[in-house]
């Protein structure tokens, strides 16, 4: 069982204060990750190093082409690493469809020459992308959804969005932030299939995640941070019995 | 100018009304030149548009690459090159320039971009003004020739003629409003609705922010000088006031008035202003007071500008043809149709 | 001494760009409004003590206070009527209307007035010579009533209520409205001042150079300049960096170059966006990003 993503000592301070603290992981091919802790544990900003929107103090990210500190934040997508954000980051003026159209931009050139000079790859490039987008989107139940403007919709909605543009670019990693955040609990299960599904077929999907039961009914792994440090690591069982985690979520009532 | 029609149709159909305007509704000398500007400059404005509609920053540094072009056609043609090596010259110093500009403004957005592309623009109206032995300063350059002539076919072809001159400028233009519409079709266009509205989400999902900017900037700029460069060329008198901000704010109205982001917008509103002294005659001095007052209803309350009331209009008129409804359902069902 | 004559210049151009840039400190820097019309409010106030102190006759100090009330009043309707609305939009369209309004009110000024320059004659004439420096008394005013102005705009901030309101606007418009501070006066306060700060700065250059639609123009860019090299909301700041703007105009074209004297704001102003965007006395997150 190998490891599609091998993190250590990973840091990054803000001002004064500690976003993550000396964070050790390996993320195992094909199982379902997830990451919990209270609030400001320094999760997104994780995500935010993983995916070189930040720049960590100290630390390795290593990937399947080695470091992935030597890229830019735009060559992430195309080492097969595609996330969503806690807030839906979507373009707010634009279709449902346009903006999981997004997700297709690694498989063009998005070079200006190829804009104007037309040329018949484009075309096929241009024709097969339409019909991938017509089967993502219908997989994920958005079809009847597509022409919508994203900032009308329901928030279900836009995390699906969210996804699905995610999905556009065929990752081999998908970080999901809180995609659950404002769910009522039949969208929940909804939402759950899904990545269960798409599990099944071979995604490795790391989860931010605070609802506590679907972290636990979908995980192969949980590591907890607190205050940017990873306090522990292992199956949802050996977590949900762990003492560090349960101090650290004093007054929590669905961990247990 | 309905949103239906495939784009080269709509571009067939401009041309045709282009040549139909000044062949058989326009009289005189004047009216053909008040139509030739126009057309020069509704490609400035088609040129601000890739960045301030698509990329969504203002720029006011478009009067400085139109005057890049102009200066660049008006020194190198006077000293007998050749128009086409004067019009290249400009496309490379104003995409050079471009460039540098996205340089220096990589992190800003908004108003300080706006106030630094302004800052470039006083520097380079300065420079025209002081340095003198290149530029000949705040006197100008007179005596700009046409550009040319060439034969086809036996057929001697110069463009000190109307014809030949307003078939370029016209073909100038429509070819910059192809252009916009390959681009904002394209991945490269889906790249520039990222920088407008979310570059976060655009880096994370494979576009080189920098790059894209740099690019259409300089793209935009080359296209301002082109623009610029017919200008030279057509009025044969250029001086530094053809370059400051007040240039690159006229365009910016047009825009603005015209639609920003739209295809057909900046030629409308190019339209408006250029032909507003002919529509507001007697009136002359009130033609800059109502044009500041459409300027800050269209900015708050009607972005859309004259494209979409067009096409609004266009809507109703289909409506109210096709299907014989009250004048309310038409409003209603102009209304929903245009409902983002 | 040509040196002290530079400086004493220097320090003349510094307030009046400092005169306009508190004024768009003010607006600009507290109520994060691009105000780019706040030249032409200086015109106005020239316009205003033209027709004074000519047609009317009236003493020049009366003439600047109407120039100040009636700059405040027109900066009030303005931003009634165009910024409140769109304040809490882009600051671009905001930018954008600013220039409508700058339009609008240099043809209000063309059609009441003409395009002829005109001439105001200064309170006090002739030249007077300081430690081998001439001035002319108006220079010297210049600078006297901006130092003037600048305390009363200190105590005003520092020691009024309304005062402290403004600066708790600036430092935090969320927190301020949570406390109960009626934001909405506050923000009307600080663009009447704004713009009687301009229109004053107008009334003052009038006896200098002459009055004449377009003359807000330079001056406004430049008050931007001097604002962005401060950092938002640093009023204090942007009085030193209208100083520091003068003096380098002044003895850079003494000492580099004369003819591109002019150029040397916009290069500061370019600098500093690329360098510093938060200019030298604001805070790093408030810096030029959106």
């Amino acid at each position: 069982m190998s490891n599609i993503l091998t993190v250590s000592g990973l840091s990054k301070t803000f001002g004064g204060l500690i976003a993550v603290n000396d964070v050790s992981f390996n993320i195992p091919r094909g199982k379902i990750f997830s990451i919990i802790g209270p609030n400001g544990a320094g999760k997104s900003t994780l995500f935010d190093l993983l995916t070189r929107v930040q720049e960590p103090d100290t630390g390795e990210i290593m990937g399947d082409s080695g470091s992935l500190l030597k890229l830019p934040t735009h060559d992430i997508i195309r080492h097969g690493i595609a996330r969503t954000f806690q807030h839906a980051q979507l373009i707010e003026t634009a279709s449902v469809r346009d903006n999981v159209a997004l997700g297709r931009l690694k498989f063009r050139s998005n070079q200006l020459s190829s804009a104007l000079f037309r040329t018949k790859s484009f075309r096929t490039a241009q024709a097969l992308e339409d019909t991938q987008l017509n089967e993502l989107l219908a997989r994920l139940n958005l079809a009847e959804h597509a022409d919508t403007v994203v900032s009308k919709n329901s928030t279900l909605l836009r995390q699906l969005t969210a996804i699905a543009m995610a999905l556009a670019s065929e990752p081999n990693l998908l970080l999901l932030d809180e995609p659950m955040g404002g769910l009522i609990e039949n969208e929940v299960q909804g939402l759950m299939s899904v990545l269960r599904k798409l599990n099944n077929e071979g995604l490795t999907i790391v989860l931010i995640e605070h609802r506590m039961s679907a972290v636990m009914s979908l995980s192969d792994y949980v590591m907890v941070l607190n205050f940017g440090r990873r306090i522990a690591l292992g199956t949802p069982n050996e977590i949900q019995r762990d003492q560090s985690v349960i101090e650290a979520y004093l007054g929590a009532s669905d961990v247990i | 100018m309905n949103g239906r029609l495939p784009i080269t149709l709509q571009i067939v159909l401009a041309l045709l009304l282009a040549i139909a305007l000044p062949l058989f509704f326009i009289e005189g000398a004047y009216g053909r030149h008040l139509i030739t500007i126009t057309l020069i400059f509704c490609s400035l404005a088609v040129s601000l548009n890739l960045v301030m509609g698509y990329a969504g920053l203002v720029s006011v540094a478009h009067g400085a690459f139109f005057g890049i072009g102009a200066y660049c056609t008006a020194l190198l043609t006077v000293n007998q090159f050749s128009f086409i090596t004067s019009v290249l010259a400009g496309i490379v110093l104003a995409a050079s320039v471009g460039t540098l500009v996205g340089l220096l403004t990589l992190r800003l957005r908004g108003h300080y971009f706006a106030l630094s592309t302004l800052a470039f623009t006083m520097v380079g109206v300065i420079i025209l003004e002081r340095w003198d032995e290149v530029t000949r300063g705040a006197r100008g350059v007179s005596n700009i020739p046409r550009a040319g002539s060439f034969s086809i076919a036996g057929f001697d072809i110069s463009f000190k003629e109307f014809w030949p001159n307003y078939l370029l400028v016209t073909g100038v233009f429509l070819l910059f409003v192809m252009v916009s519409n390959l681009i904002i079709k394209s991945p490269f266009g889906r790249a520039l609705l990222c920088i407008q509205r979310n570059e976060l989400l655009g880096a994370v999902y494979g576009v080189n922010i920098v790059k894209v900017k740099l690019q259409v900037l300089a793209l935009s700029a080359a296209m301002a000088s082109v623009s610029g460069s017919l200008y030279a060329s057509y009025i044969a008198y250029v001086s530094p006031n053809d370059a400051t901000f007040m240039r690159s704010f006229e365009a910016i109205m047009s825009v603005v008035i015209g639609g920003t982001g739209t295809i057909w917008g900046p030629a409308l509103g190019s339209f408006f202003i250029q032909l507003s002294p002919e529509l507001l005659r007697g009136f002359e001095s009130g033609r800059l007071l109502i044009l500041g007052l459409i300027l800050i209803l269209i900015v708050r309350f009607y972005p859309s500008g004259l494209a979409g009331l067009s096409l609004q209009l266009w809507q109703a008129l289909k409506v109210a043809l096709l299907t014989r409804k009250t004048s309310k359902e038409v409003v209603h069902a102009v209304k929903d149709k245009s409902a983002p | 001494m040509l040196l002290a004559q530079s400086i004493a210049n220097g320090i003349m151009l510094g307030s009046l760009y400092g005169l306009v840039a508190i004024g768009l400190a003010l607006i600009f820097g507290v109520l994060k409004i691009p105000q780019f019309a706040l030249g032409a409010h200086a015109m106005v106030g020239a316009y205003v003590v033209y027709v004074a102190t000519v047609p009317l006759g009236l003493n020049y100090w009366i003439a600047l206070a109407i120039a100040a009330l009636v700059s405040g009043v027109i900066g009030m309707v303005v931003h009634a009527l165009v910024f409140k609305p769109m304040s809490e939009g882009p600051g671009i369209n905001m930018f954008i209307a600013a220039f409508g309004v700058l339009l609008v009110l240099q043809s209000l000024a063309i059609l009441i007035f003409g395009t002829r320059y005109f001439r105001v004659a200064p309170p006090i004439e002739g030249v007077i010579s300081i430690f081998g420096v001439f001035l002319t008394p108006q220079r010297l005013l210049v600078i006297v009533i901006t130092l003037a102005l600048i305390a009363a705009l200190h105590i005003f901030i520092a020691r009024t209520r309304i005062g402290m309101c403004i600066r708790a606007v600036a430092d935090n418009p969320t927190g301020s409205r949570l406390v109960g501070i009626d934001v909405r006066l506050v923000g009307l306060v600080t663009v009447a001042a704004g713009s009687a700060l301009a229109g004053v700065a107008g009334g003052l250059i009038a006896p200098i150079g002459q009055v004449f639609p377009t003359m807000g123009d330079m001056l406004i860019i430049k008050a931007f300049v001097v604002v962005i090299l401060a950092g938002m909301g640093s009023i204090y700041g942007a009085i030193l960096a209208g100083y520091a703007l003068g003096l380098s105009e002044s003895l850079g074209g003494l000492y580099i170059s004369l003819a591109y004297q002019d150029a040397m704001a916009f290069i500061l102003l370019l600098l500093i966006l690329l360098l510093r965007p938060q200019g030298f006395f604001g805070k790093p997150s408030s810096g030029g990003l959106t």
